[in-house]
């Protein structure tokens, strides 16, 4: 009976089959021929754009690969090259953000990461690229908000819910991040980062034995992992902090050392370890290496202060003590024109303090995101001339791929 | 995708970096020689006789503190305030001050709510209207003693807006002569801690006040996050101490700058003075909230700053801590003065072990403090003997300064229970659990928090002024089974109330070390009388008391008896001795 009153439904169901299929079939040839383009190599996708200049998905594909081989001002230049000729590309503004971001241009890397998600709201890794760079510049609660933005879309992203563990260890929200990393770790129990990340939380929320237990996994998964050696080390000390507890700690330092000699925490932490045996000698080492990766790191400088008195060498542990103490009462000082610039966005004076600072202490990418304000905002401003040359200088020889222009940044990005 | 490579930046060192700055809040201790005390005997005990019971409304201490009537609390408003004991009657029982800020900060006058309690045999009455203490300003701390040697304990208390010196008429009653003595009543200041120091030697008490940050109101919130909360100290400008040079009990000279001891770049909150290198000069420590701590070292009456040079101005991390309260004591019976300094929540609090010639080294973790104090934001503390072996004790007042903190920080609360830490054989600390029946379990927002003996039965007692919240007064329950002796000391050619007095007591193998001071814990005072108390019973014979009087002679005395207060008033020295 329902079957004949509906007869007439059936040829619209067909027509929507018909559409289903040809767009599944559609997405599928075009993965397909992404996945084939995405496995050429820059040089072979050089050749055939020679060939081709107007194609822009092997333009974007060379774009993808050269981001691959770690040429980020290249990457730009091509997925800049592509918004030219197709402006609200979602994923080419998303990769575009994403090289701006790893070569630590701030600014570049806001606008095009906006545009991204203005094109398609919901694209969850523009939010969480979004994250990353809110992370990157010290804003974690910010950077909660795109990471959470980003989990609800794709919740069974691994990394997306890894990067939301990074964020709230950040915030000091310590149990969130415990719940991100396990749910990381559901979706893929061998996740290392994610393990390691557990461990430290579960470090900090002071629950040692917990914590040592994941690290030690993440240690049988990749005895190597220079991480999860330094996170294991500190939970030693602070399990056992005797003389053994020491050694422990010591053995594994050692080894996160000859993982990754670029590590400034584990040269830091072989430094407080040997303060903490005696060893004035090799602590100053140690903190030497540190100091050398992280000029500024406060704990090391800390330490060499101690390990450089208990070697007699007073006049240098003064010296370095108030290096510490310019640095530390600087560092408040941002803390606090940061704050003032959020609540007061016509606060110039204040902006220009900041912007000042963050040149001050090499913080190039912030510096250069508050000069494009100042630009903005205040044009006329007397310091502008000053900073902008001291950003240059900064810039120094660095090559740089085209800028979006600040009326392109306010018309809501580069294409 | 690109994504994919993130993974590199995302592990990278410099992400670590950051995170690690966090993480590595709990580990950093300092260098002490391992000690072998097994971690079972530190564990905190199974449910067992108390040690410290509420008996606030049972003595007559009714008695409420109040900041503001709106959410969220603006840092001034979630500062709290201080409390104190001191025998303003000298009838030999210590009465109860209690400050109160106020209705509103905004508003230059507040309807006068400090309260004094006098202290009769025990219990207490309000007596604050008879004693003319009707001080219309948002009190913050306090401080007490005799800056004019005529026998009676004067005040002063510290305020947001203006701070106030009190004289004791000893009729009773006290005289506000703020103005009258050269005090600053500069209405921009934030007065916090204050001791009153002879910071000369000349007899008469000098004032130290520390001073925190200048409000800015076009800034009362700040964000954490999407939500907005009071302001951490961080945002605004730091305000330079002061020290007032007492010139013969009637004026003082504001000097902090040419003596250096103005610490110009510190949000300070507790001062806590003691002769840190035994020299015999006063020295002065100021707990600063976010800024390096300041260790102002008495150079026969000039200060220099050796906060870094001695290892407490910062963390071992080289973080700036957030420092509220502070006290000093010999925790480790060295005879040297350790220092314990109250922190925020994720960073623990701050133990410093004495090694002499004005240098230490953090124990914090060694001395199991970390762990359990890190996931609390302290402010008030004070080293007591609460358990009557003879070692000093610490209690700790917790609560977080943002009344909204929940929104944001999943690990916090805003009411927070205190912490009691008993002494392990000078070496260790084990926190007393309030399921343990050891203390209350009460959550409140500690702030002021001062010891003393209220029922002058030996054993040191504790006094919290919450914010916004009653009064605990915790009554010492632990009896002394081996004994005590408390002494009452009047200086004579030192100032009267012998502040800066160094005591220690030999005897039956051991050496306990008392100071007498004015001002510390988080701005508050504590009982002046030095209390000593005994594992197991000793015969006073075998007791010797040497006093380094704040003239820097030596008196030694031998007591008649213990188990009471002893006066003892210093010697007329003869110029040889």
């Amino acid at each position: 009976m329902l079957r004949s009153n509906h007869r007439w439904l059936w040829p619209l169901f067909g027509s929507l089959l018909a559409v289903l299929v040809v767009s599944t079939l559609f997405r599928v040839v075009k993965a397909g021929a992404e996945a084939r383009l995405r496995a050429l190599s820059a040089t072979e996708l050089e050749a055939r754009l020679r060939a081709t200049p107007e194609n822009s998905a092997l333009r974007y594909a060379l774009g993808q690969a050269y981001a691959r081989a770690n040429r980020h001002n290249d990457a730009a230049r091509e997925f800049i090259a592509v918004l030219k000729r197709e402006p609200a590309r979602p994923d080419v503004l998303n990769d575009l953000g994403a090289s701006y971001l790893l070569q630590e241009r701030f600014y570049e890397a806001l606008v095009a990461l906006q545009a991204a998600v203005i094109a398609q709201p919901d694209y969850a890794l523009a939010h969480a690229n979004l994250g990353r760079l809110h992370l990157a510049t010290e804003m974690p609660f910010t950077a909660v908000q795109d990471l959470e933005r980003a989990h609800r879309q794709q919740p069974r992203n691994i990394s997306i819910s890894y990067d939301l563990g990074e964020a709230y260890q950040q915030t000091l929200n310590f149990r969130s991040a415990e719940r991100a990393y396990l749910q990381a770790l559901r979706l893929d129990p061998t996740y290392t980062p994610a393990r390691v990340g557990l461990g430290r939380v579960l470090f900090s929320l002071t629950r040692y034995d917990e914590a040592s237990r994941q690290l030690e996994l993440a240690l049988q998964a990749d005895p190597r992992n220079a991480s999860a050696l330094l996170a294991l080390a500190r939970v030693r000390m602070e399990q056992n902090n005797t003389h053994d507890g020491w050694e422990d700690a010591l053995t594994l330092l050692v080894k996160a050392a000859e993982a990754d000699s670029q590590m400034p925490e584990v040269h830091y932490e072989l430094g407080r370890v040997s303060l903490r045996r005696g060893d004035a000698g090799a602590a100053i080492e140690y903190l030497k290496k540190a100091l050398l990766l992280s000029p500024d790191h406060p704990g090391a400088m800390q330490q060499m202060g101690r390990a450089l008195r208990l070697a007699g060498r007073t006049a240098d542990a003064r010296r370095l003590e108030a290096q510490l103490r310019h640095e530390a009462l600087r560092s408040r000082e941002e803390a606090r024109l940061e704050e003032r610039v959020h609540q007061f966005p016509e606060d110039w004076e204040a902006k220009a303090e900041l912007c000042s600072l963050y040149l001050e202490t090499g913080k190039t990418g912030l510096a250069a995101l508050l000069l494009r304000e100042l630009e903005q905002g205040a044009p006329a401003l007397r310091q502008l001339p000053s900073l902008q040359t001291s950003l240059r200088q900064q810039l120094g020889s660095r090559k740089r791929s085209p800028l979006p222009t600040p009326a392109q940044a306010s018309n809501g990005g580069p294409h | 995708m690109i994504l994919a490579s993130y993974r590199v930046w995302a592990t990278s060192s410099r992400a670590w970096l950051a995170i690690g700055s966090l993480v590595s809040i709990g580990l950093h201790s300092g260098c002490v020689p391992p000690r072998s005390t097994p971690a079972s005997t530190i564990t905190a005990s199974a449910r067992g006789p108390a040690l410290l019971e509420e008996v606030a409304p049972a003595r007559g201490l009714e008695f409420r503190h109040e900041a503001s009537d709106r959410a969220p609390l603006t840092i001034v408003e979630t500062m709290g305030s201080g409390c104190a004991f001191l025998d303003y009657n000298n009838d030999g029982w210590q009465d109860i001050l209690l400050v109160n800020a106020g209705q509103d900060f905004r508003q230059s006058r507040q309807m006068p709510n400090t309260r004094l309690f006098r202290n009769d045999q025990g219990t207490f009455t309000d007596f604050t209207s008879e004693a003319g203490l009707s001080i219309d300003f948002y009190g913050m701390g306090c401080c007490a003693g005799d800056f004019d040697n005529d026998g009676w304990t004067d005040l002063f208390l510290t305020g947001f807006g203006r701070n106030a010196l009190l004289r004791n008429t000893g009729k009773g009653s006290f005289q506000d002569v703020t103005s009258a003595s050269g005090i600053s009543a500069a209405t921009h200041s934030w007065g916090t801690g204050c001791a009153f120091v002879d910071i000369d030697r000349d007899g008469w008490l000098d004032l130290y006040v520390a001073n925190y940050i200048i409000y800015d109101p076009d800034l009362p919130l700040c964000r954490s996050g999407s939500v907005m909360t009071g302001c951490t100290p961080n945002q605004y400008r730091t305000q330079r101490n002061l020290l007032y040079l007492n010139e013969r009990g009637s004026r003082f000279r504001e000097c902090a700058e040419s003596r250096g001891a103005d610490d110009p770049s510190g949000a300070g909150l507790g001062v806590t003075v003691a002769d840190f290198d035994d020299d015999g000069w006063p020295d002065i420590f100021v707990a600063n909230d976010g800024t390096p701590n300041a260790l102002l070292h008495n150079l026969r009456g000039r200060f220099r700053n050796e906060g870094q040079s001695s290892g407490v101005a910062f963390a071992e991390t080289g973080a700036m801590r957030a420092g509220m309260g502070c006290d000093a004591a010999d925790y480790d019976g060295d005879g040297r003065i350790d220092l314990i300094i109250t922190n925020f929540q994720h960073e623990p609090n701050s133990l410093y072990r004495n090694l002499g010639r004005l240098s230490f080294e953090e124990t914090t973790g060694p001395a199991g403090i970390t762990t359990p104090s890190i996931m609390r934001l302290g402010f008030g503390v004070s080293f007591a003997d609460l358990d009557g072996d003879g070692r000093a004790d610490l209690y700790v007042g917790n609560g977080h300064v943002f009344d909204n903190v929940k929104e944001f920080d999943d690990t916090a609360s805003f009411e927070q229970t205190d912490q009691v830490f008993l002494n392990v054989a000078g070496q260790r600390y084990a926190e007393q659990l309030p399921r343990s029946g050891a203390i209350p379990a009460v959550s409140s927002v500690s702030r002021g928090l001062a010891v003393g003996d209220y029922n002058n039965d030996g054993a040191p007692d504790v006094l919290v002024n919450s914010l916004e919240r009653h009064v605990r007064l915790l009554e010492n329950r632990t009896g002394n089974t081996g004994g005590w002796l408390g002494l009452n000391l009047v200086g004579t050619r030192s100032n009267r109330s012998a502040v800066g007095t160094r005591v220690e007591l030999h005897g039956a193998g051991v050496m306990q070390v008392r100071e007498v001071r004015s001002g510390g814990s988080y701005l508050s005072q504590s009982d002046f009388r030095p209390l000593f108390r005994f594992e197991s019973a000793i015969e006073p014979a075998q007791i010797t008391l040497k006093i380094r009087w704040p003239t820097g002679r030596w008196q030694s005395v031998k007591p008649e008896g213990t188990g009471r207060y002893l006066t003892i008033k210093e010697p007329e020295f003869r110029d040889e001795e």
